[in-house]
């Protein structure tokens, strides 16, 4: 059974409509990205894909259950969303803001904060996290971000262009972390506007004018492309 | 002198001054994947060539196993000359580029046909930008290796994304021409 | 004290499950230091998580002091995590422009231990360790190790019976890694704790009481002679930094390893 399926999901935005018969699976495992240009409506793909927004039509099913279905259980343990150009609270060190944001899942503290500890080791972050969250760089912001939604542990990542604005030397930590967590099980979903941003997906697919092109659902993926990414990450 | 050959051993030659051998060996490591010798002749009448236009000059006589080989360097004239090249190199992409769109653009006579190119162009696209090589970890500290995978990736990748862009604006200027002939509805907008 | 049999955690990779950990079984004594090599990414840190109950094993019995922990409620595994564990990190997660003391006492406030109760208690951890004259010291005007140290005081201070050690000297020259291992060492033995030390670091291995090698998610004996043949480190933990912080250093991400 896929981990995500969208299922002939359209959304319509004012005058236009911003997605048209989208049709995607992911399965665990899968870091999939989905490239379109500005206004391609990527970042209402990855929100309707977390669960964040509802389509106009079509379906979303995460671990076989339909999104809509769920009523007011909370998803937000199994779908981690990573938002573009996410700003930290002020006033709050990393640490502080990985351990507060596990409160609204009435997370007791000591869990909390070991978590938020293990989270930032796993992204390489584990230096920053005495520093206040509004003084990281936009490359460290955006790993705070992805540990701050690992603390949930989730099944599927959902991240809207996270190497959108880091510098060109950094982009390739945030692939490489990606890809690594997609290696260790957790699904990932990302979007990008540059060629530069699709390093270690295993599909990309295009997104234009509301219709996404590319491999829908995954292949029958022979062991070679697994060797491939080793090697690339070797 | 258009040959590519020549003007990269001008490189080699501006890079590090040698003698024939060791600059044909040196090409074999940098270039044989991407400019394939057919045999180191090629590199000593490359040599000749470019001494007789004067951008290099020899220096000395290397002596390698008892016989003396001249060692070259480039000269200012060779250095600027391979300079003008490169830049000339930009007009010589636009041109094969354009070349290949054209090559794309017989199938005006039946649209479909051009949107299924599309849709083979669009697929390799999409697999090369998952799977280019990952830039080495920049830290200014770089080898030269590291220098060249770093710049040749990152090309690619960015190509990619202007191909992407590219396929776009070609899928609908297609799907247009398509579309007036059966009379559908104009695309949405 | 602490007994793993059995334990097996898998992930759903894209084409192939990842077992992670996959059939590990392991004792650790009071008292006792333990260390587990290998490469960083999923299988030592999934090993942590769940002896920290804070993954539940798809198979296999993970008992502490002869209790299961796996099936812990979330309460349970909170007050496991409060009273009978301690961690200890790669990185240190101090609070900034705070005092050694305060940092110690932290986790013994977040218990419900009032200020002074937990200052009065933290203070002689911080003695242990050898910031006896650090104690109003804030995290910015500490060395490296001396952080490291502070971090290890407040993971004793609840005086747990398990102590668990991730990477504990990533960001540690060996000269003071050498000296936080051997003190995690004595103050097991001391306080009849358990350590579990995971780490990529050989020489730090080497200090423990016993050393076994987290190898496709299987636990071998050895590998301090490089017996086993493993790559210890992950690309992306090559990406992080591994000098020791000075004191007024800018703490920035470095690329690449040192």
């Amino acid at each position: 059974m896929s981990l995500l399926e969208l299922d002939r999901v359209a959304s319509c935005r004012g005058s236009g409509v911003a997605l048209e018969n989208v049709s995607l699976t992911i399965d665990p495992g899968e870091m999939i990205v989905v490239w379109g240009e500005r206004r391609s409506g990527r970042s209402t793909l990855l929100r309707i894909a977390a669960g964040i927004e509802p389509p106009d039509e079509g379906t979303v099913r995460f671990g076989g259950r339909d999104l809509a279905d769920r009523g007011s259980e909370i998803l937000g343990d199994e779908i981690g969303y990573c938002r573009r150009g996410f700003r930290p609270e002020r006033g709050l060190t990393v640490l502080d803001q990985l351990i507060s944001s596990q409160f609204a899942r009435k997370v007791p503290q000591a869990t909390a904060l070991t978590r938020a500890c293990l989270a930032l080791e796993r992204v390489g972050a584990a230096w920053c996290s005495q520093l206040p969250a509004r003084d990281l760089k936009t490359e460290e912001t955006v790993v705070v971000a992805i540990a701050r939604a690992l603390t949930a542990e989730p099944r599927l990542l959902v991240v809207d262009e996270p190497t959108i604005g880091v510098d060109p030397l950094k982009r390739d930590d945030i692939l490489k972390l990606l890809r690594s967590l997609a290696d260790d099980g957790v699904a990932i979903l990302a979007s990008a506007g540059e060629g530069t941003a699709m390093l270690g997906a295993d599909r990309v697919l295009s997104l234009g004018k509301g219709t996404l092109r590319g491999e829908l659902s995954p292949d029958l993926a022979p062991v070679t492309e697994l060797e491939r990414h080793r090697q690339a990450r070797g | 002198m258009t040959s590519p050959v020549n003007w990269t051993i001008l490189g080699l030659v501006i890079e590090r001054p040698s003698y024939g051998l060791e600059l044909a060996n040196r090409f074999q490591r940098v270039y044989a994947d991407v400019l394939p010798l057919s045999g180191d002749s090629h590199v000593y009448s490359a040599l000749n060539m470019l001494e007789a236009r004067e951008m290099i000059e020899i220096v000395s006589r290397t002596k390698v196993d008892r016989q003396p080989k001249p060692h070259y360097r480039a000269t200012p004239v060779g250095i600027s000359s391979y300079e003008d090249w490169l830049v000339e190199q930009i007009d010589a992409q636009n041109r094969s580029q354009e070349l290949w769109v054209r090559q794309l653009a017989i199938f005006a006579h039946d649209p479909r046909l051009a949107l299924q190119l599309l849709d083979r162009y669009e697929h390799r696209f999409l697999k090369d930008a998952g799977a280019a090589g990952y830039l080495p970890a920049g830290s200014g500290l770089d080898s030269r290796e590291e220098l060249i995978d770093g710049l040749v990736a990152e090309q690619r990748r960015v190509a990619v994304g202007g191909m992407l862009s590219w396929l776009r604006y070609a899928r609908a200027r297609f799907e247009a021409l398509a579309g007036s002939g059966d009379g559908d509805e104009p695309a949405r907008t | 004290m602490l007994e793993l049999e059995g334990v097996v955690k898998h992930y759903r990779g894209a084409a192939e499950e990842v077992r992670a950990v996959d059939g590990v079984s392991l004792t650790i004594a009071s008292g006792e230091m333990c260390a587990v090599l290998g490469p960083s990414g999923s299988g030592k840190t999934t090993l942590l998580l769940l002896i920290a109950a804070l993954l539940k094993p798809d198979e296999g019995t993970i008992r502490y002091a002869g209790r299961e922990v796996s099936s812990f409620s979330e309460a349970q595994a909170s007050e496991y995590l409060l009273r009978d564990v301690g961690f200890v990190f790669q990185g240190f997660h101090l609070m900034p422009r705070v005092s050694a003391v305060e940092n110690a006492a932290r986790k013994l406030i977040i218990g419900g231990l009032g200020l002074r109760e937990a200052h009065n208690r933290a203070i002689p951890w911080l003695e242990r360790v050898g910031l006896a004259d650090r104690l109003e010291h804030t995290p910015e005007t500490l060395s490296g190790g001396e952080r490291q140290r502070v971090a290890i005081a407040r993971a004793l201070a609840g005086e747990p019976r398990l102590i668990l050690a991730d990477e504990p000297t990533g960001n540690l020259d060996s000269a003071r890694s050498h000296e936080i291992v051997q003190l995690l060492g004595s103050v097991a033995r001391e306080r009849k704790a358990g350590v579990l030390l995971v780490t990529h670091d050989r020489e730090a291995a080497r200090l423990a009481d016993s050393c076994y090698t987290l190898r496709d998610g299987q636990l071998v004996e050895g590998g301090l002679q490089g017996e086993v043949d493993e790559t210890l480190i992950h690309p992306v933990s090559a990406a992080t930094p591994t000098k020791t912080p000075s004191p007024g250093d800018p703490l920035r991400f470095h690329a690449g390893p040192d």
